[in-house]
């Protein structure tokens, strides 16, 4: 997938028509579409083409429990265009794939997983209409974020770091803790793999990064994070260390994560800020003001 | 001296400028002699024809290389390495053939390997002494078993500008890197299994020996096909005992370690497991391991294996392997030939 290219046409027509919409009415399913059902799906994938010649893997998974909604819904209205666009522009990647996921908690939602295919036109806005906002989770103080882990880990298949041993991108964004583990029985309900046992985060962590540089958007206006802002903060970056983004207005989603890519990739920090104006420039200060650049180099010797 | 005058210009313009052997001899003096004659030859104000100039430029890049080359005390001829110690000793190293690595140079022979490091990493190559010269075993039957897939010393050198390590091989073994060049990147499943088992087997005495090797891969291990076994001769540089810091690392570990361990950066077996698994998918055609399972480069519970992390002991993951994983995937146990040798290779 991802073989067309973005249109900014197609995207001004797409976001007007959600303008009078309740977020109710955009995303309409009642229950997880087949189409995003992860169920036995053997790979996503983000391919190169002729009109995406060196294709980027993006993932950004977003928390539909609860009130998290608001996130889809900002991006389904403005975000989404605001994200690609800006990518395109600055180019702190090549040629975009996105691939948009929902996450829910294994231990309570009938649907704590749902994957699109990795895009690069106005499909990409089409296909996270489909999401169902399921708005459920549990008391346990965490979500199933690393459920997307394993699935980019082992059901994914991206040009970027096959053919170019480029890593893609993987954010999911919510406000709650990760998760300690993830149980056998939930990757072969949710995902239909029968593994050995149970892995824990950091194993997970492991397993995804070796393709993904990963990231964690913690949503700041959140009931949980604003109930418990240092316990979510500190789990977060226990497992995460920097790689941990404070998001505080959750309407500038879409120039976090560009601003994230752009400082991960190398580019000036304060730059990156500075090319945002106003109370956006504020948040992505916020955001990305600890961040480092991963390291590049792949040969020779690294000495700490 | 060598005869240099006879050469062409165009056989000279052929040489590399990495390559001054192929002109000079391997002694300062000598090769100085050996100059000179060219100069009186093809000096512009000797004969000033046309694409004179560009031969004398390249003659005195190369002298200038040789000088170099002499100083520092490595001079490499086809198949022998000349090394000259700071201590006025020579040592000539026979060798089929020199490989780069992140920290210089290693040359295989049939009874040897030299590590020529360069003096930057001198810290390194300490180290290395320091862990190889203290690598325990618990009693004679354990020392008879392990040792010869470990690094005997034979000598070190050092020169003006490196440090040679110098470690007994036996024929048989063959870097992996060579063998997985041989058969294009890409070797069989059943083949790439004893490698595993015969590397896990080595994690299981690093982790005895509290140690995290932290280049575990196809530039370090040698295996001997006949005996399907490996030993682990290269890249003690970066050893470390487990739980203490991490010095340096090749660039290509850090790829495979786990998250927390380079967020604590001290030695920890799961590197070194890790790195077992990258070292398979890349035996196996590709490291990422993405392309595997579509391709079905090996049985499915073999690949699980390859591409789930490690747990945290060496010994329950050699268990796994052993009684569940290659079982699994290859039913009941049998000795595979692999039909290769050094003359093969080299």
């Amino acid at each position: 997938m991802g073989t067309a290219r973005w249109d900014a046409t197609d995207w001004s027509a797409y976001a007007a028509s959600t303008t009078h919409k309740t977020t109710d009415a955009v995303f309409a399913a009642r229950a997880i579409d087949p189409e995003l059902n992860p169920l036995g799906v053997a790979l996503r994938e983000s391919r190169d083409s002729a009109l995406n010649p060196a294709s980027t893997a993006i993932i950004v998974g977003l928390d539909v429990t609860g009130s998290m909604g608001m996130i889809a819904d900002t991006l389904a209205r403005q975000g989404l265009g605001t994200m690609v666009e800006e990518i395109l522009a600055r180019q702190p990647v090549s040629d975009p794939h996105i691939l948009i996921a929902g996450i829910g908690d294994v231990l309570y939602d009938r649907a704590p997983l749902q994957v699109t295919q990795f895009e690069a036109d106005i499909r990409i806005a089409r296909q996270l209409e489909k999401l169902w906002l399921e708005k459920g989770g549990g008391g346990n103080a965490c979500e199933s974020y690393t459920l997307p882990w394993y699935f980019a880990a082992l059901h994914t298949s991206i040009d970027c770091f096959e053919k170019r041993g480029q890593k893609g991108y993987l954010f999911t964004v919510g406000d709650e803790e990760p998760p300690a583990d993830l149980p056998a029985a939930a990757i072969a309900r949710f995902l239909g793999d029968r593994v050995a046992r149970d892995f824990d985060s950091r194993e997970l962590l492991t397993l995804v990064s070796r393709q993904y540089h990963i990231f964690h958007v913690i949503v700041e206006e959140g009931s949980h994070a604003r109930h418990d802002p240092h316990g979510v903060r500190n789990r977060w970056t226990d497992l995460l260390g920097q790689r941990v983004i404070s998001l505080s207005d959750h309407r500038k989603l879409a120039e976090v994560i560009v601003s994230t890519i752009e400082v991960n990739e190398g580019r000036d920090r304060d730059r990156v800020i500075k090319s945002w104006s106003g109370k956006t420039a504020v948040v992505v200060r916020r955001a990305v003001g600890a961040l480092q650049p991963a390291p590049t180099r792949n040969v020779g010797v690294v000495r700490f | 001296m060598n005869p240099v005058t006879v050469l062409s210009a165009e056989a000279l313009l052929g040489i590399p400028l990495a390559e001054p052997e192929r002109l000079f001899s391997g002694d300062a003096q000598q090769a100085k002699q050996e100059f000179r004659a060219l100069a009186a030859i093809w000096h512009p104000d000797r004969r000033p024809a046309a694409g004179t100039p560009q031969v004398f430029q390249h003659l005195s890049r190369l002298y200038d290389t040789a000088v170099r080359k002499l100083r520092g005390g490595l001079w490499n001829l086809p198949g022998r390495l000349m090394v000259r110690a700071t201590d006025g000793a020579t040592y000539h190293i026979h060798y089929r053939k020199a490989r780069e690595f992140e920290l210089g140079q290693m040359f295989l022979g049939d009874r040897i390997v030299a590590y020529v490091v360069d003096k930057a990493y001198s810290d390194l190559f300490q180290n290395a002494l320091e862990v190889i010269n203290h690598l325990p075993c618990a009693n004679p039957q354990m020392a008879a078993e392990i040792q010869p897939a470990l690094p005997d010393i034979v000598r070190q050198i050092e020169t003006e500008d490196s440090r040679v390590l110098v470690v007994r091989k036996t024929p048989d073994l063959l870097l992996l890197r060579d063998v997985l060049d041989h058969f294009s990147g890409r070797l069989d499943a059943r083949h790439v299994a004893w490698m595993i088992s015969s590397l896990l087997h080595l994690a299981c005495y690093l982790d005895y020996a509290r140690l995290a090797h932290n280049a575990l891969g196809a530039d370090a291990a040698l295996i001997s096909p006949p005996q399907h076994r490996s030993a682990l001769l290269g890249g003690w540089w970066y050893a470390v005992r487990q739980g203490q810091p991490m010095r340096a690392a090749p660039a290509a570990t850090l790829q495979y370690t786990p998250c927390e361990v380079i967020a604590r950066r001290c030695g920890d077996i799961r590197t070194d497991l890790e790195l077992i698994r990258a070292l398979g998918r890349e035996l196996l055609g590709d490291v990422t391991g993405a392309r595997l399972a579509r391709e079905k480069a090996a049985p499915p519970p073999m690949l699980d294996w390859l591409r789930f992390p490690a747990p945290r002991s060496a010994l329950d993951d050699y268990h796994t392997w052993q009684r569940r994983v290659l079982t699994a995937s290859f039913g009941e146990r049998r000795f595979v030939k692999l039909d290769l040798s050094a003359d093969d290779l080299y």
